[in-house]
């Protein structure tokens, strides 16, 4: 008994002097097909163990272009937020967007994917699996039903939001590729989340360009909790350094009750 | 017929091992990042240990030798580290910390050892 005493591994919170690294400007912005509010979030990043509140940069100059369409200048709202009022975003076209902030501009560019609809959302009875961190007697699964289209690489992110709160956490990412299964109808089980009787839930089918893909699969690699011996940041597609996406997507919602 | 004793001892160290550390935190899409930005820039604690070995020679003759071997593995029972994660703070989810595991403490351990001639 003493030698099973001693032999038992140990986890200790131990010390580690980490070089906070000077912050490094970080810019999300979102387009999402149809008419609606276009926003650019521009913050600096902060300390791995004492974050306090984030930085925001607030006298930046940002400009999105659609095609070869003129520029349109974002209004800086304050607090880092940077905004393009009822801006009509369209399919199958590309879009450009400039930050200039603190002497150094940053230039992205994406394009936005053909909508694919999702045709109903089901529910199934949850099991207890043994290699999933999620699900259990009592919840329930919900599986996206749509058909992939044949052409084009396809590439989607499904999102959820459980009575009006977005469910967030990095584990919950969930970004899925057509490549194996190009034009098959798929009944996509969320698989990383589980839902409970009674739950309100929107879904978004996501469709998003492959630049983006890369973006968001890189990112649940840093935050999905499985972690790696050598990480690095995600693949992002801003020029210059800037840390963050800009994404043009297009989406599809269903909802469902569970019950 | 005499007991013979000899004594033995091991001491291993080694630098620790280069690693990737995050330098800083942003969130994105929602979901809290870490920062990374020199790769390899970082080194695990050093490793070291000390190991300990005492060997009592038992009744010999013509057809038969035996002997008595006590040791001790990691004497001083250091925790060297064999992975460091950053998880959050149960009490506190806002908060992350640095959680070191380690695998072996002390370990002691008695051998026979014995022979036909």
């Amino acid at each position: 008994m003493l030698a099973i005493a001693l032999l038992n591994s140990c986890t200790k919170v131990i010390d580690i002097n980490l070089n906070e690294a000077d912050p490094k400007i970080v810019i999300e912005a979102e387009l999402v097909s149809g008419t609606q509010d276009f926003t650019v979030k521009i913050t600096k990043t902060s300390d791995f163990f004492n974050p306090g509140q984030p930085v925001n940069i607030a006298d930046a100059t940002v400009f999105l272009k659609a095609g070869t369409n003129a520029p349109l200048n974002l209004k800086n709202d304050g607090n880092g937020i940077y905004t393009l009022k009822n801006f009509t975003a369209t399919e199958n076209t590309s879009y450009f967007l400039s930050v200039t902030a603190e002497g150094r501009t940053y230039e992205a560019t994406d394009f936005l994917p053909k909508n694919v609809p999702v045709d109903s959302l089901s529910l199934k009875v949850g099991e207890k699996n043994p290699f999933s961190s999620v699900g259990g007697a009592d919840s329930f699964e919900i599986v996206v039903n749509y058909k992939d289209p044949l052409a084009d690489l396809n590439f989607y992110r499904i999102k959820s939001t459980v009575n009006g709160t977005p469910r967030s956490e990095g584990t919950k990412l969930l970004v899925i590729e057509d490549r194996y299964s190009a034009g098959a109808y798929f009944r996509l089980p969320i698989f990383t989340d589980s839902y409970e009787l009674n739950d309100h839930v929107d879904v978004e089918l996501i469709s998003m360009s492959h630049a983006m893909f890369d973006y968001f699969t890189t990112l649940a690699l840093l935050v999905d909790g499985s972690g790696s011996p050598a990480p690095t940041n995600p693949t992002s597609n801003w020029s210059g350094g800037a840390l963050g996406y800009f994404g043009a997507f297009s989406v599809s919602k269903k909802s469902v009750l569970v019950r | 017929m005499s007991e013979k004793l000899t004594a033995s001892a091991t001491w291993v160290f080694s630098t620790g091992d280069a690693t990737t550390f995050p330098s800083g935190k942003y969130t994105v899409a929602g979901v809290q990042t870490p920062l990374y930005t020199e790769r390899n820039g970082y080194r695990f604690p050093n490793y070291h240990r000390l190991d300990l070995g005492v060997t009592l020679l038992g009744k010999q003759n013509k057809n038969f030798e035996s002997s008595w071997n006590f040791s001790v593995f990691n004497a001083y029972a250091r925790q060297n580290a064999y992975s460091i994660a950053f998880i959050e703070n149960e009490d506190d989810r806002s908060k992350t910390e640095a959680v070191r595991t380690s695998l072996f403490s002390i370990i002691p351990a008695v051998t026979y050892n014995f022979k036909f001639k």
